[in-house]
């Protein structure tokens, strides 16, 4: 197994026409993801998140959106370049991806086994037997009971936490390399979330894969990922290991999320929200996108910050990153 | 003990499912409130908890009244709000006001917000047009708005600013209660504890009572006094909240609070992973409703329906175990 990063992501750019104008909805984006690993990307709506895993995925919405820059490198191909019928090979066989909404990924109209066996017989060239026995192991793998005879089942006919389980079972039934997981329990409750993470997270170790794990949910990141990086208005303004994003958060944007969550067990006083609301993309400042609501910002801020590192393996784009070393 | 704001006596909701609506059938039922008691004080914030379909939203509607229960009762300030007719039912909903978790879908897109937030004093006939203005204007200040943007529309709004339009119009009518269901739920972190922070702040300032409905344990643990924990339709625990937090007694409860992510990588993990579903509130399970998912189920636990009892002063419990 080789020691670099299954994913590297150079400079991705990538842009939206709009009636009012072309929007950057993800800026110059840079990160690679080892194998093994789960990375969490995590911001608020409309940071550019979601864009970005569509973008990897090759599944912008045509023809309002493009790549409009940079590169993504998996296994020695550039996938912003690859033609469309390269890419289908690479889409939901090696680089594969769960929503937050299970329904958008799974059929209405076909039973569960049906779909699970289509990508099995695709990509993986299993016979129809073969397939069928390997989709009710994969339902089995995901903690789903009595598989053989949930396979006969159609997406309806199952619980919010079971179609999340299916999907998962679907994206994990040709062994990706790489998994994007789109804020994969933001619409179930806690407890099915907890099944669903503990899961993920045996799974990954099983199959040896690396995660991307989108989420605006700082716990799910604490509980789930190794690295972070935090996106504001399309770019990434941090990115560290888990214990040292949460331990010393260097960006101020990142230091104001952390102070706007009520937490259990530390019952605070107030609490200290960012002020303002996330600007407009059509609108960004010169600059530093977030200095109107930063409490650290200076006329400096009206320049381009740089990404500084702040400590190791800890990199901040900010020209007054918060004191950090320690 | 001062007489509770509002109390609700072994309130029930059913409701018929397609087959039960056909004549000489036996209908079945979704038991979406099933015996629930409880008293909100005054001057208290009553945090209700659990996770989707276990009825919190409904008890919430059946408390106001906006929904007749199957079964039970509920009286504001000692009367049965059952026995009102209609002119004093409307004096109670200016007592008696409501915000939800969508502020998207809460405002008429096609009115300005002006108009949105005038309505409630229109529809009671309370004050001239210019004195409605003046209060409209009052009302922006105090939810942080200005008051020049009561000629805007609904979409100039952020998702947090279309709240503080909601909880502006819920103020209008000076309430007394104030029933907020998941009301940051739709807003991102940053911005909900600007909402948090206002609703704090007005509780003070108006001195409000609210019943605060969330599946968000940390939310309902920064703002509440007491909190409920709700089951397929049934309060399982309810406690003071610094004694529900660090000792919760019911499985469910203590299920639910370790299954919450928290955002510190070196917290200790024991969590406990519920097993299956919540079974369906058409056909909950006998007993305890609890009892196919908890790791104590004991055989009593199929047979007989716990009672909430007060286990401590002020901590109710729903469970055979103690």
């Amino acid at each position: 197994m080789s020691t670099g990063p299954v994913l590297d992501i150079r400079e991705l750019t990538t842009r939206f026409d709009t009636r009012r104008g072309p929007v950057t909805a993800v800026d110059r984006f840079s990160l690679n993801l080892g194998s093994g690993e789960t990375l969490g990307l995590v911001g608020e709506s409309g940071c550019g998140k979601s864009v970005t895993a569509l973008s990897v995925m090759r599944l912008l919405p045509r023809p309002a959106g493009r790549i409009a820059g940079g590169r993504i490198l998996f296994k020695g191909k550039d996938l912003a370049s690859l033609p469309e019928s390269r890419m289908r090979r690479i889409r939901g066989n090696e680089i594969s991806m769960i929503f937050q909404e299970p329904m958008t990924s799974l059929n209405p109209v076909y039973t569960v086994g049906f779909q699970i066996v289509e990508a099995l017989r695709r990509h993986r060239r299993m016979h129809r037997r073969a397939a069928r026995e390997e989709a009710a192991r994969m339902l089995s793998l995901v903690g789903i009971p009595e598989p053989g005879a949930r396979l006969n089942d159609y997406p309806h006919q199952l619980s919010g936490g079971m179609r999340q389980r299916v999907m998962i079972a679907m994206a994990l039934s040709c062994r990706p390399a790489v998994m994007i997981a789109d804020e994969p329990t933001t619409a179930l409750d806690v407890t099915i979330q907890a099944q669903i993470l503990d899961l993920m997270n045996r799974l990954k170790a099983e199959i040896g894969m690396a995660v991307m794990l989108i989420t605006h949910d700082l716990g799910v990141v604490a509980e789930t990922c190794q690295r972070v990086a935090v996106m504001y208005t399309g770019r990434i303004v941090e990115a560290a290991d888990v214990r040292t994003l949460f331990r010393r958060p260097a960006h101020p944007y990142t230091v104001g999320l952390f102070q706007s969550l009520p937490q259990i067990g530390g019952r605070q006083g107030r609490l200290k929200p960012i002020p303002g609301a996330v600007p407009s993309l059509l609108r960004l400042p010169p600059g530093c996108a977030f200095q109107e609501r930063c409490f650290r910002s200076d006329g400096q801020c009206r320049q381009d910050p740089p990404w500084t590192a702040v400590g190791p393996e800890h990199w901040a784009r900010c020209w007054h990153p918060m004191e950090v070393s320690t | 003990m001062t007489e509770a704001l509002l109390r609700a006596e072994d309130l029930v909701m059913h409701y018929p499912t397609k087959a039960g609506g056909r004549p000489g059938r036996r209908g079945t039922a979704v038991k979406a409130v099933d015996g629930v008691s409880l008293a909100v004080q005054p001057g208290e914030v009553f945090g209700l908890v659990g996770e989707s379909g276990c009825g919190k939203s409904t008890l919430g509607r059946l408390l106001l009244r906006i929904e007749a229960p199957t079964a039970g009762r509920v009286f504001f300030e000692g009367q049965d709000l059952g026995g009102f007719d209609r002119g004093r039912l409307k004096r109670f909903r200016r007592q008696a006001q409501i915000i939800y978790q969508d502020p998207y879908s809460a405002l008429n897109p096609r009115q300005r917000v002006g108009r949105i937030i005038a309505e409630p004093l229109e529809i009671h006939g309370i004050g001239t047009a210019t004195e409605r203005q003046q209060r409209v204007a009052e009302l922006l200040q105090v939810v942080g708005l200005r008051p020049g943007q009561a000629v805007r529309y609904p979409h100039e709004f952020s998702g947090g600013q279309r709240q503080r339009i909601v909880i502006a119009r819920a103020l209008a009518l000076n309430p007394r209660l104030i029933l907020a269901d998941e009301p940051v739920s739709a807003l991102d972190v940053s911005i909900q504890a600007q909402v948090i922070n206002l609703l704090e702040e007005l509780k003070g300032r108006f001195g409000l009572t609210y019943i605060f409905i969330s599946h968000d344990l940390s939310v309902v643990e920064h703002i509440s006094d007491r909190v409920a924990v709700m089951y397929l339709g049934r309060l399982v625990e309810l406690a003071e909240r610094e004694v529900f937090y660090q000792r919760p007694l019911h499985p469910y409860a203590q299920a639910l609070l370790s299954a919450a992510p928290v955002p510190d990588p070196d917290a200790p993990r024991q969590r406990q992973i519920l097993k299956g579903d919540v079974p369906s509130p058409i056909n909950p399970p006998s007993g305890c409703t609890f009892h196919p998912r908890c790791p104590h189920q004991m055989p009593v636990c199929v047979e007989e329906r716990p009672g909430l009892r007060e286990l401590a002063p002020g901590h109710w419990v729903a469970c055979h175990l103690y």
